[in-house]
């Protein structure tokens, strides 16, 4: 877990770009190798079951409509099988193969997110932006750690905003339009209202993006041995 | 802390109107000395918050001006944030950092202090505050009480000499309330002063020298705590227990 976290954060972040990539583009073998290397880096990261069982919570019943949708033929007339809804075998595969691809970049994110800082997250965008002539590095990455550290406050405030309005029977209203607009404009007005909160607190605190100072990133031996493995394995993923 | 006889604060004909053509604050002028603890009170809307966002010139006015330790606000701003630290009501909007360690040095890094200094200022604003055990912790897993005492902390860290808290109390549970008054009074015993906002004058009474009642605008009263304690109602502000009690069985 310590590699993990102490690793170069734009190696890091280079390794996950490259087999996120590359994930999209494997076929069977290379499915097989990428789950080995997640295998691998669970150990490395001494995820708990739990955590990734979890995690993968969340994901379960997008995966289950992807497989469904390609998996599951559905014709208006009765064809010859005689039934409605019929198992495309050819699909099921195909579905699977995706639900794979899917599981693997999902584990490669809790990765990410469990062994990286989002300031370490920060100065990487910073540095990566650095050759792009007006791309404020900057301040993009700072209002990417703004995001990071809302999320939370955001999220409590659109569940406050919803039990509120729930406690006022807003259920009993069946237009979706209706309900979408009661819940959304309130919560944005607050959303506004707090950053506009949060400005003020920055300027107080004689924020300047200049001034703000980077981490400091020395990407050492294990790093650009670890960049160099997932070129090399990424490349005969490709090529076979 | 006892006042010093100097001014640290010199508010004069200060005047706001908001460009709906609502008054904010209307000419108001006062002095506040060096180790002064103050309390600003009065009804919702009086003016309590735009006056304290003149002070380190969030807000500039429409006319008349504030002076900090004798230069105006306005002919250095940055010298103005770094004396007087606001803290906001809303504790949750002015956390920036993702733990606890990095909001108290976002402050510090803004200054362009040296990493060794951060690090120096970071950590003995958290042990004013009491909160050296919760560095790594994340803010938005923190106590209210928690949260404003890491708001404190990370004007602490700016080393300012002023520290003007804008309903510290607000939302606040006992055990909180407590945690950050002591820490307050703690600060002020150090040599800070402070300047606070609040509607329960119950909570600083024994511990501000002086209060400053507001109302539509204006400063009302202004004058040493005991001797205005008992007209706060004229101000829309709650009599404190004790008064009531006084006054019913003397």
């Amino acid at each position: 877990m310590k590699s993990l976290v102490d690793m170069d954060v734009r190696i890091k972040m280079a390794c996950m770009a490259f087999f996120s990539i590359v994930v999209l583009k494997a076929g069977a073998n290379g499915l097989i190798a990428l789950s080995i290397l997640c295998i691998a880096l669970w150990g490395v990261a001494r995820f708990k079951a739990i955590e990734i069982i979890r995690h993968f919570r969340m994901i379960v019943l997008l995966l289950a409509i992807v497989f469904l949708a390609r998996a599951v033929t559905v014709s208006f007339f009765i064809g010859a099988a005689g039934r409605l809804i019929s198992l495309d075998p050819k699909g099921a595969v195909e579905g699977a193969v995706i639900c794979w691809r899917l599981v693997i970049l999902t584990f490669l994110g809790i990765v990410w997110m469990s062994t990286t800082r989002p300031s370490g997250i920060r100065t990487a965008v910073e540095w990566f932006c650095r050759p792009f002539p007006g791309m404020h590095g900057k301040q993009v990455a700072t209002m990417m750690g703004l995001v990071v550290r809302f999320l939370p406050v955001l999220l409590e405030r659109a569940r406050e905003t919803s039990a509120a309005q729930q406690c006022r029977c807003i259920q009993n209203r069946r237009n979706p339009v209706y309900r979408t607009v009661k819940f959304a404009i309130p919560l944005l007005c607050r959303t506004l209202e707090t950053a506009d909160q949060l400005a003020d607190a920055m300027e107080a605190r004689c924020f300047r993006p200049e001034n703000s100072r980077p981490l400091a990133l020395k990407p050492g031996r294990s790093d650009w041995l670890a960049l160099l493995g997932t070129t090399v394995l990424c490349a005969l993923i490709l090529v076979s | 802390m006892t006042p010093s006889g100097i001014p640290i604060i010199d508010v004069s004909h200060l005047s706001r109107r908001f460009p709906d053509g609502t008054l904010g604050i209307d000419d108001i002028s006062f002095k506040i000395e060096k180790g002064e603890f103050v309390v600003v009170a009065g009804h919702n809307g009086c003016g309590k918050t735009t006056l304290f966002r003149h002070l380190n010139g969030l807000l500039a006015p429409d006319s008349g001006d504030v002076k900090i330790d004798g230069i105006p606000v306005s002919a250095d701003i940055l010298r103005a944030r770094q004396m007087v630290g606001l803290v906001f009501q809303d504790a949750d909007s002015q956390i920036v950092g993702e733990t606890v360690y990095d909001d108290v040095a976002f402050g510090p890094e803004n200054l362009c202090l040296d990493p060794a200094e951060v690090c120096r200022r970071v950590t003995s604003a958290l042990i004013a505050v009491g909160m050296v055990h919760l560095s790594d912790q994340k803010p938005h897993r923190l106590s209210g009480g928690e949260k404003r005492r890491l708001a404190i902390a990370g004007i602490l860290a700016m080393e300012s000499q002023v520290l003007v808290l804008d309903e510290p109390f607000a939302n606040l549970d006992y055990s909180g309330m407590l945690q950050v008054l002591s820490r307050i009074t703690q600060l002020n015993r150090s040599g800070k002063t402070i300047i606070l906002s609040t509607h329960d004058l119950d909570k600083t009474m024994g511990h501000a020298g002086r209060l400053i009642l507001m109302k539509n605008g204006s400063i009302l009263r202004d004058g040493r705590f005991e001797n205005i304690i008992r007209d706060v109602a004229c101000a829309g502000v709650k009599t404190p227990c004790a008064c009531r009690m006084e006054a019913l069985y003397g």
